[in-house]
């Protein structure tokens, strides 16, 4: 993108109306432009006056007591509401603490695994067979310790939901539960009871929405049957109805075409 | 008396202090020493930043959800996100309200989107609901007064875009709508759609930079 062309978006740019794409070229053309850059500031300054275009209206005076008795209040700081939501809100919060604590210990335990299985790697990087076996092993781990941070990071937002998955078949081992958060766009999947998937076959998590299934990656379990995924929900995805884990072929599939092995509905 | 920013006549959020008193003196604080408090975890200072900006904060709210306990709740999330994390506020990169005005609107759009709320053409087209030039106010008399000279410079730039330019403006920026969503809820071309707001955003810019 050149000078020109970048002018011609600062406005719409400035609105937060340009589609993903060029958003992108754009921002790369202003990380190295300060002219242009300069008029990007002044059109972002512009919108700062668009408030003001609004009749202004006056809040509601218990909205500041809400607001204010929340604050004095110690956490958690949510005042008491009896609308279904703020219950079913709380339910989760309650819910995620709980796998807050165990994902905490299971960090914990992987993090010495890492450590560990770190040291045996040097020891045995003559033997390439245990050695490509361990660095299987540790790459699993490293995957395991990024869903646990990222399971960190969640339960540190303000809007973290988590949903259970089961598997169709009453009494199927396989379980899991979805942690995310909408605004800072990143979910994790912790799975446990997976058997091995077939050779050339992986698990995929989907996003099932009103358009269709959406793919949040594959991944497969450790030999204990637990298995983790950061999920990163692509941009302007519609909004998920189901949360659904497939058998997919080993490189991933465009569609949901496999069994489902596990599932979980929003409300 | 509020102080006001009086460095350039270019339309701006800056209404600065409220006139009330507290024994604390927060309410005679500008924004950054209060959001320096609030970081502290003065909760008197969280007082006086939410007494100050609240109508504001629900007015933009309002307008955009359309529903006044949505608005609420966007205002609550707001206000509470806010006070638990006021290091999401850097200075470094800009005034105040102008961020706080953003985090309303974005939050706002986003419970909109969750309401599943698509743009119609209707709505679009603008049978639905015309966006009116500011006018008197049923808000607080004190920070209707502070804004009254920066809100008649918004209408005075307002005045000057032609209808279909203003339309397209207050749909992106109040509905979060793209440029392309735009154009097809207008069924009009992109092209149009996206001259119109170049148009109208260079003049705004214009505008509201001098005060005109």
């Amino acid at each position: 993108m050149n000078c020109r062309e970048a002018r011609r978006e600062l406005g719409a740019s400035a609105l937060g109306a340009l589609d993903q794409d060029t958003a992108r070229a754009l921002e790369e053309h202003l990380a190295a432009c300060p002219g242009c850059r300069a008029e990007a500031a002044a059109y972002q300054e512009a919108t700062t006056a668009f408030p003001l275009w609004l009749p202004l209206r006056r809040a509601p005076a218990a909205l500041r007591e809400r607001v204010l008795s929340a604050v004095r209040r110690p956490l958690p700081h949510a005042p008491p509401r009896t609308d279904e939501g703020q219950r079913w809100r709380w339910a989760l919060a309650a819910a995620a603490a709980v796998v807050l604590a165990a994902v905490l210990s299971w960090a914990i335990i992987l993090q010495r695994e890492v450590n560990d299985l770190r040291g045996e790697q040097r020891r045995l990087v003559t033997a390439q067979a245990t050695a490509s076996a361990l660095l299987q092993t540790q790459a699993e781990a490293q995957a395991h310790l990024e869903a646990q941070r990222a399971v960190l990071l969640l339960v540190l937002g303000e809007d973290v939901s988590y949903l259970e998955m089961r598997g169709p078949d009453r009494g199927a081992e396989a379980k899991a539960v979805y942690v995310w958060s909408r605004n800072q766009r990143l979910g994790v999947l912790l799975a446990d009871g997976l058997s091995a998937p077939p050779p050339d076959m992986t698990y995929e998590f989907w996003f099932e929405t009103g358009e269709g299934e959406v793919s949040g990656g594959t991944f497969a379990p450790s030999d204990d049957g637990a298995a983790s995924l950061v999920v990163h929900p692509r941009e302007g995805m519609g909004r998920p109805r189901s949360f659904v884990v497939t058998l997919e072929p080993a490189k991933g599939s465009p569609e949901a075409e496999g069994p489902v092995v596990l599932r979980g509905d929003l409300p | 008396m509020a102080e006001r920013n009086v460095s350039t006549r270019r339309a701006s959020l800056d209404p600065g202090t409220s006139a009330a008193g507290d024994p604390q003196g927060s309410s005679g604080l500008d924004d950054q020493r209060l959001m320096a408090r609030i970081c502290q975890g003065d909760v008197p200072a969280f007082e006086a930043l939410f007494d100050r900006y609240c109508d504001l904060v629900y007015s933009i709210s309002l307008y955009i959800v359309r529903d006044a306990a949505l608005a609420e709740e966007v205002v609550q999330d707001v206000f509470l996100r806010l006070w638990r994390r006021p290091d999401q506020y850097d200075a470094a990169h800009g005034r105040f309200l102008p961020w706080l005005l953003s985090v309303a609107r974005n939050r706002a759009i986003d419970e909109r989107r969750r309401q599943g709320r698509r743009l119609r053409h209707e709505e679009a087209a603008g049978s639905h609901r015309q966006l009116a030039l500011p006018t008197d106010d049923a808000g607080d008399p004190v920070l209707a007064a502070l804004l009254s000279e920066d809100r008649a410079t918004v209408r005075r730039a307002l005045q000057q875009l032609p209808e279909e330019q203003r339309r397209t403006i207050e749909l992106a920026y109040f509905g979060g709508f793209t440029q392309r969503e735009i154009a097809q809820a207008l069924r009009q071309p992109l092209g149009t759609v996206k001259t119109r707001i170049r148009l109208g955003m260079h003049k705004l810019r214009a505008a509201l930079s001098d005060g005109r």
